[in-house]
């Protein structure tokens, strides 16, 4: 298994479904694409030790790296780069079609309206933070100039937001769950 | 790769060239394609003695003031960078035949790659290091490891097809060399705003003698033996233009934040042991930079090479 041709057809088989799992759970393609670059990372990292018997299994164990790195951008406000920059990988910028197209893979647009809803239960701060970042889709730069706030409190508050909508998200975010372990 | 997703493909890549085995040191032999390589455990944290770096590229040379710590050193690597240009000094677009080489060139790696913002094949720097301690540096299209020139933009007779760059003998790009320090260190940074898609060289002129900014940027031509020319008259298309901005940061470089084409802000880490980056953008109008002459003011919007980060892409160094 820990051959790094395996580790290769494993990104080719999984890396947009992942993608795609992180994008509907944070609502940002490019923290998405963030977190699934150190999820493969990470991955890799462990790779070596990896003894599964089953596809199945192999990608239950990525995506269990996946949440672990979204709960860590949850708690911290930010992505983990520590496994990339130890193997030397960069995060290629993001085409403006790339945006597109995983934003309609991932049903961000429907996500973003039934999101609306949900906001009122956040606390005032990272209700508002939420609703300019996601659903105005306004960059941090701009939100934390409209805020006079730093872009470190906005990336907090958002991803704080997020967490406490963990739970309506997730079933709203189900339908691609069937097809992730 | 068959990703539908562009960036996937690309950050594909970047694992596949991590991951898969490189050759026994990481380096590749003199002459072999170059693999961008993972080096686990390479941030050593050392001291900030900095190599005497030799700006010998191209036809523009600069030093600007900002240049984190390296500011102190920058006479010394001036008269250093005098003495070696002596016989380097690139008059103008390089040939073929003829070019400045890297003497002695022992080992060459890919250090940097980035996508090109229109497609194709990716950009990559490759770090070519001699002995007795100096390293280049060439930047070229990526294919299969291997840096080249497309046969377009009046390259190679538009040919279509790909020309890898020799190891020790530059074509185009023009050498940009420095010594390194006692650690092995080299310290280089580069900016091109006038790069043709083809990675074939630059493409604009000086601006006008007033002072104004540049509004005249050409192709440049070759034959098939690979003599550049500039097309006199034949505007070079914005879209076959690039912006250009890579280098070596050193050791303790971990990452680098700058605004893309988009104006969004972008932090990326650096790679290899000596902080390397590459960003490619599609081209801009840079600002006009008046540049000292004897009679009338030059303006110069095409670059600079030197040991100090002075491109203005890059906001911020951790």
């Amino acid at each position: 298994m820990a051959e790094p041709d395996a580790f290769v057809a494993l990104y080719e088989r999984d890396a947009e479904a992942v993608l795609v799992f992180l994008t509907r759970r944070t609502l940002d393609v490019e923290v998405a694409l963030d977190l699934t670059a150190e999820t493969f990372a990470q991955a890799w990292r462990g790779w070596p030790g990896v003894r599964l018997d089953s596809p199945e299994e192999v990608r239950g164990w990525l995506f269990t790296i996946a949440r672990r790195q979204l709960g860590h951008y949850f708690r911290r406000g930010h992505a983990e780069r520590r496994a990339l920059r130890r193997i030397g990988v960069r995060v290629p910028t993001m085409h403006e079609d790339d945006i597109a197209e995983i934003e309609r893979a991932a049903g961000l647009s429907s996500l973003r309206s039934a999101l609306r809803f949900e906001l009122e239960r956040l606390s005032g701060d990272q209700r508002e933070a939420l609703q300019l970042r996601v659903v105005d889709e306004l960059s941090y730069a701009e939100i934390s100039s409209r805020l006079g706030i730093s872009e470190a409190t906005v990336r907090a508050r958002v991803s704080r937001g997020l967490r406490t909508l963990a739970a309506a998200l997730e079933p709203i975010a189900s339908h691609e769950e069937a097809a992730t372990p | 790769m068959n990703q539908r997703i562009r960036v996937l493909q690309e950050l594909g890549e970047e694992f596949e060239r991590a991951v898969m085995p490189a050759p026994a040191d990481g380096r590749e032999a003199v002459g072999e394609p170059g693999r961008l390589v993972g080096q686990p455990g390479r941030r050593r944290r050392v001291s900030s003695r900095l190599a005497w770096v030799v700006p010998v590229a191209g036809r523009r040379i600069r030093f600007g003031p900002i240049g984190l710590a390296l500011a102190a050193i920058v006479p010394i690597a001036i008269v250093v960078g005098a003495l070696l240009l002596l016989g380097h000094a690139a008059q103008g677009p390089q040939t073929v035949s003829g070019a400045p080489s890297v003497e002695g060139a022992r080992t060459a790696t890919i250090v940097a790659r980035a996508p090109d913002p229109h497609g194709g094949l990716a950009w990559g720097v490759r770090e070519v290091r001699t002995s007795p301690g100096k390293a280049c540096l060439q930047i070229g299209r990526l294919k299969g490891g291997i840096i080249g020139v497309l046969g377009q933009d009046g390259a190679y007779a538009n040919d279509g097809r790909f020309h890898p760059i020799a190891l020790e003998g530059v074509p185009f790009g023009g050498l940009n060399c420095g010594l390194t320090d006692r650690n092995g260190h080299a310290f280089i940074n580069i900016s091109d705003n006038d790069a043709v898609a083809s990675a074939a060289g630059d493409a604009t002129t000086n601006g006008s003698a007033h002072g104004a900014p540049a509004r005249v940027w050409l192709c440049l031509a070759s034959s098939s033996t690979g003599r550049v020319e500039p097309t006199k008259g034949s505007p070079c298309p914005r879209g076959d233009m690039r912006d250009l901005s890579y280098g070596l940061l050193g050791p303790d470089a971990v990452s680098i934040t700058y605004l893309n084409a988009g104006g969004r802000r972008v932090t990326e880490p650096t790679t290899g042991s000596d902080g390397a980056y590459l960003i490619v953008r599609a081209y801009s109008t840079p600002p006009c930079v008046l540049t000292t002459a004897i009679r009338k003011p030059q303006c110069d919007i095409a670059g600079s090479t030197g040991p100090l980060l002075r491109s203005g892409v890059i906001t911020a160094v951790t």
